[in-house]
């Protein structure tokens, strides 16, 4: 039992590399006809998908025996080292599995998901000559994730963070030839710099002040040395400031970075330029979350910093609005449910800053299922309608598409928080936490995070009732080739269908602090989640009656009355060009950042590089070549030349040495 | 009467035909065989310069040197030959001034 958690860590990479031995494989393309080379090739891909879909598929059935042994069959938290990396004196890394209630959750988010997807995937990429290496890149990513949440300590933690990125980027630049997706698959990758790079800062200070990376360690001097290490100071530009907020600053810049909140958010809508199962499984359900496991994960450390939780909270309210009010006017079904997943995350950071741990990583699973859920269902849209994304040209899809149109209909009740759909539970317990933070200061976080419920309903429903209901607004040649997709893409969407519908009810526990077994801390000082169990009706059915509005509104507007919202974005131009334009964030970027850096770096080039760097060398190059010009006039090569020259230089030498010799 | 030769008159010689020697093979332009010749002129005054010394100091050293300087040149000569006669068949002549490929 005790070997499990390394098991199904490792599975996926096993499939991976068995499915990239597949290249070694000698294709014999040249002796051969193309038509044989294409049967080799489809006799590897069935093999790379079969090593990657059965390996995640096995490691899926553990994750659940794991969670499962661990929370019915009262089994205690695990530890399995398996190899030192790092022996530096007193600092140690050592790499293993930590299996506790936290990582066993995020083990059964990630290998459901993925299994999920794996299978999806060879439906929905089967016409993809290269989808060998989507499976390879899957699996691979898989490995990374559970390495990430699995690790006992924050450096092997920060390897699978950077592997998650890694895969992210070469699945969302999967399609190389489109250049919108390298640019995309670029834009993610340096956006996540910027936030690792001051998620690494953090993690410097914390070896520096703990001497260890190791969870237990951190987290067993934060308990001994509580006041010690809350007075403990570094000096910031001439400033003193905690050591400990400082430090939990960083890495959640770090995690906003990943997460997509507010700021570091503008890498995700791109991201949609990859395949849309990398979309639900990486960018909706698993990698996304990674900054919210890790905030979870770190909880004793953040419970001792509660200026940072406050940020954390400020900044997830104001990712859930914003990504809500810019999710009501995109016309791409997949951008709406990435400015989504955007606002969710935001919840689920809000559920942080006012220290409702459990209820956070609660949501997390919650959304994993019904995220994923939608992602796959736009997917299966999409692919029937030969990768229309538009939701303006599509429209009464539900009688050729009646399975899809089910399961967006329960993804979207889940989405928006209808009972007793997943989403239900677990944000009512994000927004009754933040309701009733002591002391009252996060209710105007409770208030924007029921208005941006409202929205979601609204941005939720508008894609479902764009797409499936009313008149259809596109080719009618596309119309009538869109059909319903096959079992092998439909299959995989009702274990998550069932998630979305189920989850919350089954996983409710997950809501409660004992439920965790220690794996969530949380100071006594400003328990809003046992606050919560008190919240007034108000404030109770607020958020869930708010949604019902969105939904009915969603129906009439998107349904019912399709020319309102034209007239609407008419007369609320600006807020709706603002909506439209993701506020601008982007051309704020590209004014502020991008473009200065491409002036400097042209001015760099031409002055600094061709002119200063080049010209030194080039410099060298010439003066050499200058000099043997002038050289090679002496060669003649004229042997009475050479001889006179012989000969002068024996007078010469010897007239030297007489002259020494005499005098 | 006669002069009695003496070690002077003997390297007088020998230094004539050494600056004989060098002077044919600057100024010369236009032979290869007469380069060897003044060549050999060159070790034939060397030669002398030998043989007069160990005469006079009444040391057979020098004699035997003589022998080996004369075998060697011999060789040297032999080689050099070839040289000429390969150069004549890849170029047609052997004009010194034409032997000028490895000019700068």
């Amino acid at each position: 039992m005790t070997h499990l958690p390394t098991i199904l860590i490792l599975l996926p990479l096993l499939g991976a590399l068995a499915g990239a031995l597949t290249y070694l494989w000698p294709t014999g393309a040249k002796r051969r006809s193309n038509i044989r080379t294409l049967e080799h090739s489809n006799i590897r891909d069935t093999i790379a998908m079969a090593t990657t879909t059965g390996s995640v598929v096995l490691a899926a059935v553990l994750a659940w025996t794991v969670f499962l042994s661990l929370w019915l069959g009262g089994g205690a938290a695990s530890h399995v080292d398996w190899f030192t990396w790092l022996n530096a004196g007193p600092w140690q890394v050592t790499f293993g599995a930590l299996t506790d209630k936290l990582s066993a959750t995020m083990y059964v988010v990630v290998a459901t998901v993925s299994a999920c997807v794996h299978v999806y995937s060879i439906g929905y990429m089967h016409e993809d000559a290269s989808r060998r290496r989507f499976f390879i890149y899957l699996s691979a990513f898989t490995f990374a994730m559970l390495m990430l949440v699995s690790a006992p300590n924050l450096v092997q933690m920060f390897l699978g963070w950077e592997g998650v990125g890694v895969c992210s980027y070469l699945l969302i630049g999967f399609w190389h030839h489109k250049e919108s997706a390298n640019a995309a698959a670029m834009k993610a990758f340096i956006v996540n710099r910027v936030a690792d790079a001051a998620m690494l800062v953090g993690l410097f200070l914390l070896l520096q002040t703990f001497g260890s990376l190791t969870y237990g360690d951190i987290f067993g001097q934060l308990g001994a040395n509580t006041a010690a290490l809350m007075n403990a100071v570094t000096p910031l530009f001439g400033y003193e400031v905690s050591t400990l907020s400082l430090a939990a600053l960083l890495i959640f810049v770090g995690a906003m970075g990943k997460s997509a909140q507010f700021g570091l958010h503008t890498w995700l809508p791109d991201a949609m330029e990859g395949p849309t199962p990398v979309s639900a499984l990486i960018h909706a359900a698993t990698m996304v979350t990674a900054g919210v496991f890790l905030l979870c994960r770190l909880s004793p450390l953040y419970e001792l910093t509660p200026d940072v939780l406050h940020i954390v909270a400020y900044v997830g309210a104001l990712t859930a609005i914003f990504a809500a009010t810019v999710g009501l006017t995109q016309t791409d079904i997949k951008r709406v449910i990435a400015y989504s997943t955007c606002s969710q995350l935001g919840y689920m950071f809000f559920a942080i800053g006012v220290s409702a741990y459990p209820a956070a990583m609660f949501h997390l699973t919650t959304h994993a299922f019904f995220k994923a859920l939608l992602f796959l269902g736009a997917g299966s849209v999409i692919h029937a309608m030969h990768h229309e994304q538009n939701i303006f040209r599509m429209g009464g899809l539900k009688t050729v598409l009646p399975i899809t149109y089910v399961c967006m209909w329960l993804g979207s009740l889940a989405l928006a928080g209808i009972p007793p759909f997943a989403g239900f539970f677990s944000k009512d317990l994000i927004l009754e936490s933040a309701f009733m933070a002591p002391g009252g200061w996060a209710q105007p976080v409770y208030y924007v995070g029921a208005l941006a419920a409202m929205l979601t309903a609204i941005y939720g429903f508008r894609i479902v009732f764009m797409a499936f209901e009313g008149a259809f607004m596109g080719d009618e040649k596309v119309r009538s080739h869109a059909h319903e997709s096959p079992w092998v893409i439909l299959g995989p969407m009702m274990p998550l269908a069932a998630g979305a519908v189920l989850a919350g009810l089954l996983l409710s526990p997950m809501g409660t602090l004992e439920w965790w077994q220690g794996a969530i801390v949380i100071s006594h000082h400003h328990d809003a989640l046992h606050a919560a169990h008190h919240t007034p009706a108000y404030a109770k059915y607020a958020p869930l009656l708010l949604a019902i509005c969105g939904i009915a509104a969603a129906w009439y507007l998107f349904a019912e009355y399709r020319n309102i919202p034209r007239k609407l974005a008419s007369v609320l131009a600006i807020p709706y060009a603002i909506s439209l334009n993701k506020w601008y964030v982007d051309e704020l970027y590209d004014l502020a950042v991008v473009r200065p850096t491409r002036v400097l770096a042209g001015w760099l080039y031409r002055f600094v590089d061709q002119e200063g760097i080049d010209g030194l060398v080039n410099g060298a190059a010439d003066a050499t070549k200058q000099a043997g010009q002038a050289l090679r006039q002496t060669q003649t090569g004229h042997v009475a030349h050479y001889a006179f020259a012989m000969v002068m230089a024996l007078v010469v030498g010897l007239g030297l040495l007489l002259w020494r010799v005499m005098g | 009467m006669f002069y009695s030769i003496t070690l002077t008159h003997i390297l007088t010689l020998s230094s004539v035909l050494l600056v004989l020697g060098l002077v044919g093979i600057v100024l010369n332009r236009r032979n290869i065989i007469a380069i060897l010749m003044c060549l050999e002129l060159i070790l034939l005054s060397a030669n002398i310069n030998l043989v007069a010394t160990s005469h006079f100091r009444a040391d057979l050293a020098g004699h035997i040197f003589t022998f080996f300087i004369l075998t060697v040149a011999a060789a040297e000569l032999a080689i050099g030959l070839a040289i000429v006669t390969l150069f004549f068949r890849n170029r047609g002549d052997i004009e010194i001034d034409s032997a000028d490929r490895m000019r700068g």
